[in-house]
C-alpha cells in the first residue's frame, strides 16, 4: 500500500512541476506587463507540434525535436507579443481578448493541419522501471520529468534573482517608470520576458505530452487553466509560491485520482482554488492588494 | 574650455508639449548651468511637470529642442527615450511610487546601476558608498523598501539616482508627502549633493519657499508658458510670484 502512495506522489510531483512551469510563464508576463497572456496554453501546444514536425520530416531524434519545438514556441510567443499585445499598448481588456483570439487562431490552424486528431508523442528513451524500495517502482520517464521540471524552475528562480537581465525583469515588473529612469529599455525587457515565457511554455508542453504520451490541438486549454489556478492560489508575482503550489496541486490531483477516480481531479483543483480565495483573496503567497480580480 | 565658456548642462529651447490636441506647455526655454540648482515653479496646471516629463523623455515634445552637455560634447536629447538619458548621465527621480517596493534597499540601489556599465564589483562598491553616505538607508539595507517611511523612500530614490554618478538630476516634486523635519533634511541633502557630488539639479516643486532656499535660479510657469525667471532671491521677493500663485 505504501508503494502505491509513493507512486502517486511521484506522478504528482512530475505533473505538479509542469503546472508550476506553466504558472511561472504566466507570472513572467503578468509581472512585466500586468496582462494575462491567454495564448500561453496555445504556445505550449505549438511546442509539442514543433517536436512532432521534426519526426514528420523523418528525423526521429527526440532531443533535436525538443529544441525545434521550443524554437517554434519562442517564435509563437514573439509573434503574439508583436501582433496581439504591443499594438494595444497595455489596454488590459483588449489585450486579454486579443490573446484569446491568438490562441483560437493557433489551435484552429493546427487542427486544420493535423485534422484535429490526437497525435502519439515520442518518449526521450524506452521506459524502464526501477525498484527504489522493496515493492516500489518508479519509471525512468517519471524521474526524468520530475528532475527536469524542478531543474527548469530552479534555473528560472536563479535567473530572476542572480542575473543582470533577470533583475531587470523584476525591476520592470515592479515599476516600468523607475526601470526607464535607471536605464532599462522596457520594450526590450518585455520582448525578452515573452521569449522566456514561451520557452517555458515549450518545455511544459513537451513534458506534458511525454507524460500522457500524446498531444492534440486544444491541449493548451486544459494545461493553461491549471497554470492559472496555480498562479491565483500561489499569489500573483510570487515565483516560489508557483513552485510550491504547482507541486502541491499535482500531488493532490494524483492522490484524488488514485483514491477516488479521475472525475475528482479537476474538482479538487478548482474547488481548492475557490476555497483559498475566499479565505485569502491575494493568494497564499501573494502581495496584499494584488488579487485574482486583476486576472 | 572653462566652465564659464562651456555650454549649459541642460539647454531647452522653445519646447512645446502636447497631449493630443491639448497644449500643456509651449515656447518654454530654460537652462541649467554647471554647478546650479534650478527650480521650475508654478501653480497647479501651469505645465511644469509636463515640461519635466518631456525633458525626461517620457513625453516626446511636439516642438523645440533639448540639449545636454556631458562635459565633452553637447547631445540633442529631445527624441531620445528615458532609458537612453540615464545612460548619458541624466538621473530622474519621479514624484510618486519612487521605490521598487518588493526589493530590499540594497537591491533598489543596485538597480540604479544595473544597466549603466561597470562590473558587479564596482556596483557593489558603489552600493556600499551610498549606504555609508545615507546612514538611515544603511541601517535598513535588507529591509523591503515598500516598508520604509515616505522620507526614507525619497532618500532611497535620490541615492538610487546617484548610483550612476549622474551629471544632471531631474527631480519631480521632491517634497510631496514629507513631514517638515524630513523635508528640511531632504532639501539640505539635495544642496549637499549639488555641491559635493557636483550634480546639477533641475527640480519641479510646489513648495516655493523650500525650493527657493536651495535653488540658485528659478523659472516660474503660468498657463503653459514661462512667466518670468531670475536668481532665487529676486524671484522670492518678486510681486510676480504672488501674482502667479494668487492670480492678478
Amino acid at each position: 500500500m505504501l508503494g502505491f502512495y509513493v507512486e502517486l506522489v511521484a506522478i504528482g510531483v512530475a505533473t505538479g512541476a509542469i503546472y508550476a512551469i506553466v504558472a511561472i510563464g504566466f507570472n513572467l508576463i503578468f509581472g512585466v506587463m500586468n496582462i494575462l497572456n491567454m495564448a500561453h496554453g496555445a504556445t505550449m501546444m505549438v511546442g509539442t507540434f514543433g517536436l512532432l514536425f521534426v519526426f514528420f520530416l523523418g528525423v526521429e531524434n527526440f532531443w533535436l525535436g525538443a529544441v525545434v519545438g521550443i524554437v517554434f514556441a519562442i517564435i509563437t510567443g514573439l509573434l503574439v507579443e508583436r501582433l496581439a499585445v504591443r499594438p494595444l499598448k497595455g489596454n488590459w481588456w483588449n489585450t486579454k481578448v486579443a490573446t484569446i483570439g491568438a490562441a483560437f487562431f493557433l489551435e484552429n490552424l493546427v487542427t486544420r493541419i493535423t485534422e484535429g486528431r490526437p497525435q502519439p508523442f515520442p518518449r526521450p528513451f524506452p521506459t524502464r522501471y526501477y525498484e527504489i524500495v522493496a515493492g516500489i517502482e518508479i519509471s525512468n520517464v517519471q524521474i526524468f520529468l520530475a528532475v527536469l521540471s524542478v531543474g527548469v524552475m530552479l534555473a528560472m528562480v536563479y535567473f530572476l534573482r542572480r542575473t543582470r537581465l533577470g533583475k531587470a525583469v523584476r525591476v520592470v515588473a515592479q515599476s516600468p517608470d523607475i526601470a526607464q529612469c535607471v536605464g532599462i529599455d522596457v520594450q526590450r525587457i518585455t520582448v525578452i520576458a515573452f521569449a522566456l515565457s514561451a520557452t517555458l511554455a515549450g518545455v511544459a508542453g513537451i513534458l506534458n505530452a511525454v507524460t500522457f504520451g500524446s498531444t492534440y490541438p486544444f491541449v493548451g486549454q486544459f494545461l493553461g487553466l491549471k497554470g492559472i489556478v496555480v498562479l491565483i492560489v500561489a499569489g500573483i508575482g510570487n515565483m516560489r509560491g508557483c513552485l510550491l503550489i504547482g507541486l502541491a496541486l499535482g500531488i493532490l490531483e494524483s492522490m484524488s485520482v488514485g483514491l477516488g477516480g479521475s472525475t475528482y481531479r479537476d474538482f479538487v483543483a478548482y474547488a481548492g482554488m475557490v476555497a483559498i480565495l475566499v479565505v485569502k483573496p491575494s493568494g497564499l503567497f501573494g502581495e496584499e492588494g494584488r488579487t485574482a480580480k486583476e486576472i | 574650455m572653462t566652465e564659464q565658456e562651456a555650454p549649459p548642462v541642460l539647454d531647452v529651447k522653445d519646447l512645446e508639449v502636447r497631449y493630443g490636441k491639448v497644449v500643456a506647455a509651449s515656447e518654454v526655454s530654460l537652462q541649467v548651468r554647471r554647478g546650479e540648482v534650478v527650480a521650475l515653479l508654478g501653480p497647479n496646471g501651469a505645465g511644469k511637470t509636463s515640461v519635466l516629463r518631456s525633458i525626461m523623455g517620457l513625453v516626446p515634445p511636439a516642438k523645440g529642442s533639448v540639449a545636454f552637455f556631458d562635459g565633452e560634447r553637447q547631445v540633442r536629447i529631445e527624441r531620445k527615450r528615458a532609458h537612453d538619458l540615464a545612460r548619458l548621465g541624466i538621473a530622474n527621480v519621479p514624484s510618486q511610487h519612487v521605490v521598487l517596493p518588493r526589493m530590499t534597499v540594497e537591491e533598489n540601489l543596485e538597480a540604479g546601476a544595473l544597466f549603466l556599465g561597470g562590473s558587479g564589483q564596482e556596483v557593489r562598491r558603489r552600493v556600499a558608498e551610498m549606504l555609508e553616505k545615507f546612514t538611515v538607508l544603511g541601517e535598513r539595507r535588507r529591509q523591503y523598501s515598500g516598508s520604509l517611511s515616505g522620507g526614507e523612500q525619497r532618500l532611497l530614490a535620490v541615492a538610487r539616482a546617484l548610483m550612476c554618478r549622474p551629471r544632471l538630476m531631474l527631480l519631480d516634486e521632491p517634497s510631496i508627502g514629507l513631514a517638515p523635519l524630513v523635508l528640511q533634511y531632504v532639501f539640505d541633502l539635495l544642496r549637499q549633493i549639488s555641491r559635493e557630488d557636483r550634480v546639477d539639479i533641475l527640480m519641479v516643486e510646489q513648495n516655493v519657499n523650500k525650493a527657493l532656499e536651495i535653488a540658485d535660479r528659478a523659472y516660474v510657469m503660468r498657463i503653459g508658458a514661462i512667466d518670468f525667471s531670475g536668481p532665487s532671491n529676486e524671484v522670492a521677493s518678486s510681486e510676480k510670484l504672488k501674482d502667479a500663485y494668487l492670480g492678478s
